[in-house]
């Protein structure tokens, strides 16, 4: 089988995918549409979908910014605009980004102003922050749901009503800008698309438990995880994550591994380093070492049963709102992770720290200390950044990284029965 | 006792990393629990109606190593955040019965499960304050946190609080906002006679001291102040904002206050001013905290609200002071407040304020940088007879 | 045989030279400097010189350190982890924690009770308490960092010198000076500031004892006695804790040319 032949098609359609969205957010057909500024963790995008915004997301403009190396010139644009270095370096690109000259022109399109920006306040406080930037540079009209943190086991009854009270309060402010009325059956068919995307989504992720691992759950899987951000609640991201499936279906049936020969399988957390994303990589299929599973792509949809479906529209946003990843409190993520682990049968985990987010990166070290310690799962500490390449080092990574397997090696060929020293 | 013989008392008490403000109320009050809690905002009347000695956890004052917590934080965290999480580790917060952790920031939410995880277990709970003030739901949603917290203290403490306990707290901490309302007044008229490193040090002498004794303290402090005469010629009178959460080191107030700066507006420690008035004494207390966080709350950068950000507040309560720059101070790595400093070195640009930039970290003893900022400031407005727009970053 | 390891660290580049018994039979030190090729070369020929061997007659090079690729006539390269745990085990039969002190690093690594390494940990991309740092310091204060070895000093509570950020370190250095602390007061205070950093980067992985503490910055005693203060223990500090690296390489040679020969077999 032409493993090149099966790469290319989800990567290509990705591709397109990514390319249709910038075309059309900067296209005449579309020009009569309102611009919505959203985050993706606890999206509620489906929502803005429904009265015909365009839909922008500046978190996803900064990662494609990093992928095509321009986030140092953006990143110094805002930093000549007062935000020092331990503001988060996605705000930075972005304000630097719509600062201009010219405003809003990236490598693969232009950005639209927003019209209205809406804080979906899930796990990130720094969203506030970065829409008042915004709000202030576009005086544009501005609008919160907050998402109350899962500081207990799950949410509660309480909080969830809160969220989608806020919900059903946004939907005045869409009409009006919009010039439609809120349509629930619309909406609801939207929610059922989404639904059966994130249900994709779930058995793609799925796959790494299978040996060896068809694909790469991490470098691979953020790969696609564009049009689950981009495009949910569309024909299209159902149909992008089924090409996934196949290809996945046949690369098993092939018994095809992503580097030949798995040699270590590997549970991510954070974020990658988007600049470096290609070298990043290669530092682990170097040693033959696949991501079976991360905890990060888990960051734009629920990872637990949901208890509501797409018939109650305005209690299932509110839950895909609330139940990211990026919510989650410390031992409930320290939990998963162990599942994770487990379930996917993993050799050592990597922990990548990402000095800009505090929400995903704060609890890593503790949660690799436990890992190495009382879990007894090898666990490797890696920080840099997701965006700003300046503070990714080469050196000291490939050295961490190649320590790492050093001693994953070693010890593998002594529980081989292999004596070492 | 003199103001600066009332601050050097308080101050030593201060840096002691231990918590003897606990043992004490222990052996004075046998059976009462303490409840600490993290910075910013916190309904301590709550805490005082469960008949519990509420103590701010926040830092060390640079008095602790920081030998474990920098093993389970990286160097990207706030050095209150290091140093809260190092005093439990350490065993400085032993005698405490619960802790709480607000919805600060992203560092107290981080933070939190971690200091939960590490060292002995104690009561725990983390409240998640709306940042919607404007929804209907708010209100309901706020009841039901606080509700949260009332029922872990009913909890630990193994009684009821009643509408009765809570307003009677109500009211002794609506006599010490009195008092910090005079005490405040009194500096910016008086910026010879009553320094703002001492009025700095008198509201931290609240953090582990019951708000009765606290009230003691102010009230002395007030008395004396009648009879202080003038010891120290103000040269340029400043507003310094953006340290609303870790405590700013006293000696760096102080070497400020040597090259003749009189600070007539403040925002340290925020959670002790929090709301713009007095709260009412009503049937319904819960309700009354409830409403006074989503609607009387101070402009602040911890809460959002549409189409405003502290900055234009900031800059109108320093001109009321009579400031006449502003110096705008942020803990390293504080991101809410390197956000919106942003925004009011803009503003004050704009408007034709003098300002400096500075950052400082809980442990630093050395502000030779803050120095020469001001210096620099103090030459450049004498060779310029008008309020231009001279501003440096310190560092 | 002959087995060599080759260290090239910031600083200084190591050599050591094992037969096939585990014996050394040579060692060289040079400064590293800018040009790593030549100082490889360099270390290796003052290894050969003690030993009276020649290049080759060495059946296996194994470069390490953070130069490992710029020994252009190595066999294999190892990351210092490794090599610096299989050196203090040599060393210290009995070593479970190591804790390699070099110029730019800091590691510290846990190993199990087989000898091989379970965890490591390694400072925060600041050099803050590294052999950098004391350089920096060391010039402020005027003295050299071979001359700190021997200085015994122990922390006095009042100098407090932060190991948070190296600017900082030199801005409170200064303001001791101005203000009369006398230089082992302050000595006193640098050591104490390391040995903090470095004592975090052990609890990090669990200290098990023994603990063997390697690298040059590890040939301060000063800065040895804070750690073992620290730390509660008494660590492993030979004044040959510079060269671990290497035989550790050394050793990975050995091993390496063993299981070839079975191989081969």
């Amino acid at each position: 089988m032409n493993a090149t032949h099966l790469e290319d098609r989800a990567r290509l359609a990705s591709r397109a995918l990514v390319g249709r969205y910038y075309r059309e957010l900067d296209s005449d057909e579309f020009r009569d549409r309102k611009v919505v500024y959203l985050y993706t963790s606890g999206s509620i995008a489906e929502l803005f979908r429904s009265f015909g915004f365009r839909i922008v997301f500046p978190e996803i403009n900064c990662i494609h910014i990093s992928r095509n190396n321009a986030a140092v010139e953006m990143i110094h644009h805002g930093e000549a605009l007062g935000y020092g270095s331990h503001i988060c370096s996605y705000v930075k690109s972005d304000l630097g980004l719509m600062a201009g000259p010219p405003q809003g022109q990236t490598p693969f399109g232009k950005i639209p102003k927003p019209d209205l920006i809406v804080i979906n306040h899930t796990g990130c406080s720094t969203y506030i922050k970065w829409a008042e930037a915004l709000q202030r540079e576009f005086s544009c009209e501005t609008r919160i749901v907050d998402v109350p943190f899962i500081r207990e086991e799950g949410r509660t009854e309480f909080d969830h009503q809160y969220v989608r009270s806020q919900i059903e309060e946004l939907i005045p402010t869409c009409e009006e800008m919009s010039g439609h009325k809120f349509d629930p059956d619309k909406l609801r068919e939207i929610l059922g698309l989404t639904k059966e995307t994130i249900d994709l989504w779930m058995r793609l992720l799925d796959y790494g438990k299978i040996k060896p691992s068809p694909f790469d759950g991490y470098f691979d899987a953020v790969s696609y995880l564009a049009p689950m951000s981009m495009w949910r609640g569309t024909q299209d991201s159902v149909n992008f994550y089924k090409i996934v499936l196949e290809q996945l279906e046949e690369r098993v049936r092939n018994k095809y591994s992503p580097v030949g020969e798995e040699k270590f399988r590997l549970l991510f957390d954070g974020s990658p380093p988007w600049p470096r994303f290609r070298e990043f990589r290669k530092m682990f299929t170097d040693w033959k070492a696949v991501g079976v599973a991360t905890t990060y792509v888990r960051i734009v949809c629920a990872c637990e049963e949901l208890e509501f479906g797409p018939d109650k529209p305005i209690d299932y946003l509110a839950s895909l709102a609330t139940q990211s990843y990026f919510n989650w409190n410390h031992m409930k993520k320290l939990r998963f992770m162990e599942k994770l682990a487990r379930d996917f049968d993993v050799d050592g985990i990597i922990a990548h720290s990402v000095r800009s987010c505090k929400p995903m990166s704060l609890g890593q070290l503790d949660l690799r200390s436990y890992f190495a310690g009382e879990a007894g799962i090898p666990s490797l500490f890696l920080d840099s950044d997701m965006a700003d390449p300046r503070y990714f080092t080469m050196s000291q990574t490939a050295d961490r990284v190649s320590t790492f397997f050093e001693a994953l090696k070693i010890s593998k060929k002594h529980a081989a029965g292999h004596r070492v020293v | 006792m003199s103001i600066s013989a009332l601050k050097e008392k308080i101050r030593a008490r201060l840096e002691d990393p231990t918590f003897p403000e606990i043992v004490s109320w222990k052996r004075d009050n046998p059976g009462s629990r303490v409840i600490g809690y993290f910075p910013v905002y916190m309904p301590v009347e709550l805490i005082h109606a469960a008949h519990m000695l509420p103590v701010m956890v926040s830092g060390a004052m640079g008095r602790v190593n920081l030998d474990e917590a920098d093993g389970a934080l990286q160097s990207f965290v706030c050095s209150v955040g290091r140093s809260t999480l190092e005093l439990k580790l350490d065993g400085n917060l032993d005698n405490l019965d619960g802790m709480v952790f607000p919805s600060t920031c992203e560092i107290s939410r981080g933070l939190s499960g971690v200091w939960d995880r590490r060292g002995p277990h104690k009561p725990f709970i983390y409240l998640h304050y709306p940042q919607n003030v404007d929804s209907a739901a708010s209100m309901t949603y706020l009841l039901a946190e606080l509700n949260r917290l009332k029922k872990m203290l009913e909890e630990i403490g193994g009684r009821e609080i009643t509408a009765g306990d809570i307003n009677e707290a109500i009211e002794v901490y609506n006599k010490r906002s009195l008092l910090f309302s005079k005490l405040d007044d009194f500096r910016v008229r008086h910026p010879d006679r009553f320094l703002a490193s001492e009025f700095y040090v008198l509201r931290l002498a609240g953090m582990a001291a019951s708000c009765e004794e606290h009230i003691l303290i102010l009230e002395e402090a007030l008395k004396e102040l009648e009879t202080t005469p003038s010891r120290f010629n103000p040269k340029f009178r400043v507003a310094m904002v953006g340290a609303f959460c870790e405590r700013p080191p006293i000696t760096m107030l102080e070497t400020i206050e040597e090259q003749g700066i009189a600070v007539v507006y403040d925002d340290f420690l925020l959670g002790q001013r929090w709301f713009r008035d007095l709260l009412p004494i009503t049937d319904d207390p819960m309700r009354a905290l409830a409403d006074f966080y989503l609607h009387h709350s101070v402009s602040n950068s911890l809460l959002y609200r549409p189409g405003s950000t502290p900055c234009a507040e900031i800059i109108n309560r320093a001109r009321e002071r009579g400031a006449e720059g502003v110096f705008i101070v942020s803990a390293k790595s504080c991101n809410p407040a390197h956000h919106d400093n942003t925004c009011i070195a803009r503003t004050c640009e704009r408007s034709g304020i003098p300002y400096i930039k500075f950052e400082f970290e809980e442990d630093q003893r050395v502000f030779e940088s803050i120095r020469m900022g001001i210096e620099a400031l103090l030459e450049a407005r004498e060779r310029l007879p008008y309020a231009g727009t001279e501003h440096m970053d310190a560092r | 045989m002959l087995s060599c390891g080759i260290d090239v660290g910031s600083a200084q580049t190591k050599c050591v030279i094992l037969d096939g018994n585990r014996v050394v039979q040579g060692r060289g030190i040079v400064h590293t400097g800018s040009n790593l090729p030549r100082a490889s070369r360099h270390a290796l020929r003052e290894a050969l010189r003690e030993c009276e061997r020649h290049e080759y007659d060495l059946s296996i090079i194994v470069g390490t350190g953070f130069g490992r690729f710029a020994i252009p006539f190595s066999h294999k390269s190892v990351t210092e982890t490794i090599c610096h745990a299989m050196g203090a085990l040599y060393r210290y039969p009995k070593t479970r924690t190591v804790l390699d002190m070099g110029g730019q690093d800091m590691i510290a690594i846990r190993l199990d009770e087989n000898g091989n390494v379970v965890d490591f940990a390694m400072n925060d991309k600041c050099a803050a308490g590294t052999g950098r740092f004391l350089e920096s310091l060391a010039d402020l204060i005027g003295i050299s960092v071979p001359d700190m070895r021997s200085i015994d000093v122990t922390e006095d509570e009042q100098i407090k010198v932060t190991n948070v950020c190296s600017v900082m370190a030199e801005q409170e250095v200064i303001n001791h000076l101005e203000t009369g602390k006398t230089i082992d007061e302050i000595l006193g205070g640098v050591f104490m500031a390391v040995a903090r950093r470095a004592a975090s980067l052990v609890r990090r992985v669990g200290l098990v004892e023994e603990i063997t503490y390697t690298g040059g910055v590890s040939q301060i005693k000063g800065i040895v006695k804070s750690l073992d203060k620290l730390l509660g223990v008494r660590g492993n500090a030979g004044i040959d804790a510079v060269y671990i690296g290497a035989l550790g390489a050394a050793l990975v040679g050995l091993e390496k040319h063993s299981a070839r020969d079975k191989k081969s077999l």
